[in-house]
């Protein structure tokens, strides 16, 4: 158990189970053991900015680190353009960072790439997060895991989740070993339940969702997570092409609800998927109390790529500084600034959206990429696309039925 | 227009997050408890609208000049 006083009382983040509580100041009470003690770390930093983020927090609960931008699968879709001569980071720079993370009170870090199983100090950097008190978390493509390393793995991280989009022999995918990728979660679900998979949504790979759910659930993981396909990288040149189409996004939310229930599997859905999720007018109290997100990044997430820069998050396209001035960062309304004055900046229609304070103007890396400004709406969501809502939300079915009996 | 509303609190708990991210892209929420609490709230909201309909209807019942 470990706890964070914030402005609004604090976070309880808790091992077993595996949960992040953002508690009142009156529960957080119990937890401060000096009352005095820094409600913010950075209170002093917080005050006085430009930024008038209600949400903002004392720093990130999870910062993604890419150790290595070395990668020999050759993705078409990857992010970070890896290939097998990308840059590494240096292992002791990358405990010196984790050292500052666990300064700020850091949870988790996020490890990846590149490939980060090919890293060799990947094991002595997830040691020494742990030793620190961050939750060291891993996706993988799976290349070159053996049984003595996956056993090793799954020791020390708490989720380790394996890129797969396309279920091996079913069609195209942007990756080739699809086999590898199968194999290494069969290896890796040996050793622990704490394993998923990653599958990144275009307009190819989303015919083969029901097929992933349904594989996860026959190897018995944990969880699978959607992504979208953002242009970063490579992925850039094929983004327009690939990702997923309007009537899909639209299609979404309600394939994965009922996926989930058919095969009893947690699916997990991106930051910035979240206005395929919000087009549907899911009731704000209930995503709200679960932290179903949008775009976080800045606040809830930082990223730090192998160069050692340090970004609001992996796609976003702007570099903030070295990710050894993080703390002068974290908890700052002034840093991060396009993502911090979101609300102040978007147009319509997210200005007047209901869901504007979670999601956020969808996500920036899209946005920017397709429209060249760093404040539009994403223009991907249905809702900016003016699609018409195909659901009545449950409230005014409610109200309007409840209305009857006047 | 855009709705400012109460955040509503259950207990001292304001919101929470299950499970661990380990993708190091982005933020991952667990959809699972939106379709738990969807299909809670379409059980539990007919019920609670039939109450309140139910009563609704004995008021009007009792109401002078009803019969
Ligand atoms: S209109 Fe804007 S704020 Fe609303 S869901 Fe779409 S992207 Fe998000
Ligand atoms: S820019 Fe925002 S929505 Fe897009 S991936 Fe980053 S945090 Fe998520």
């Amino acid at each position: 158990m470990d706890f964070r006083p914030e402005h609004f009382g604090g976070l309880l983040h808790l091992a077993h189970p595996r949960l992040l509580l953002w508690l009142d100041e009156n529960l957080a009470s119990v937890f401060k053991q000096d009352p005095g003690q820094d409600v913010c770390r950075h209170t002093e930093l917080t005050e006085g900015g430009p930024s008038q983020r209600e949400s903002l927090l004392g720093a990130p609960i999870e910062v993604h680190m890419n150790l290595s931008e070395r990668c020999w699968t050759g993705c078409s879709h990857c992010y970070v353009d890896a290939t097998p001569s990308g840059p590494v980071m240096n292992p002791a720079r990358a405990c010196r960072l984790l050292d500052l993370m666990a300064d700020a009170r850091v949870f988790h870090v996020a490890l990846g790439g590149g490939e980060p199983l090919d890293y060799p100090a990947l094991l002595e950097v997830a040691h020494h997060a742990r030793k620190r008190g961050i939750v060291p978390n891993l996706t993988t493509s799976g290349t070159g895991l053996n049984e003595k390393t996956a056993f090793r793995l799954t020791r020390v991280f708490g989720q380790i989740n394996v890129s797969l989009d396309v279920p091996p022999g079913q069609g195209d995918s942007f990756r080739s070993d699809l086999h590898v990728a199968e194999q290494s979660l069969v290896m890796l679900r040996k050793y622990s339940k704490n394993v998923g998979i990653n599958m990144v949504l275009s307009r190819k790979t989303f015919r083969q969702l029901n097929k992933i759910i349904a594989l996860a659930s026959k190897l018995g993981l944990g969880e699978v997570e959607l992504l979208r396909l953002k242009p970063g990288g490579r992925a850039s040149s094929i983004y327009e092409k690939e990702r997923i189409t309007a009537s899909q996004g639209i299609e979404l939310l309600p394939r994965v609800l009922s996926l989930a229930i058919k095969y009893r599997t947690a699916i997990r859905m991106d930051c910035s998927l979240a206005p395929f999720i919000y087009y549907h007018r899911p009731n704000l109290d209930v995503l709200s109390f679960f932290n179903i997100r949008g775009c976080e990044a800045g606040n809830m997430l930082a990223g730090v790529d192998a160069s050692g820069n340090l970004k609001a998050c992996s796609f976003s396209p702007w570099i903030e500084g070295p990710a050894e001035h993080m703390l002068d960062f974290f908890g700052n309304k002034g840093a991060f600034t396009i993502f911090n004055e979101l609300e102040q900046t978007l147009g319509e229609p997210c200005a007047s959206c209901d869901y504007l304070e979670l999601c956020r103007g969808g996500c920036r890396a899209v946005a920017y990429f397709l429209t060249g400004q760093a404040s539009s709406p994403d223009p991907e969501c249905p809702v900016v696309l003016g699609l018409p809502s195909p659901y009545v939300s449950l409230k005014t079915a409610m109200i309007s039925w409840i209305g009857r009996s006047e | 227009m855009r709705q400012k509303k109460e955040k509503t609190r259950f207990s001292h708990i304001l919101s929470l997050k299950t499970g661990l991210n380990p993708n190091s892209s982005s933020l991952g929420a667990n959809t699972t408890w939106l379709l738990v609490w969807s299909s809670a709230l379409a059980i539990f909201g007919p019920v609670l609208s039939l109450a309140i309909r139910g009563i609704a209807a004995v008021r009007k019942k009792d109401k002078p000049g009803n019969t």
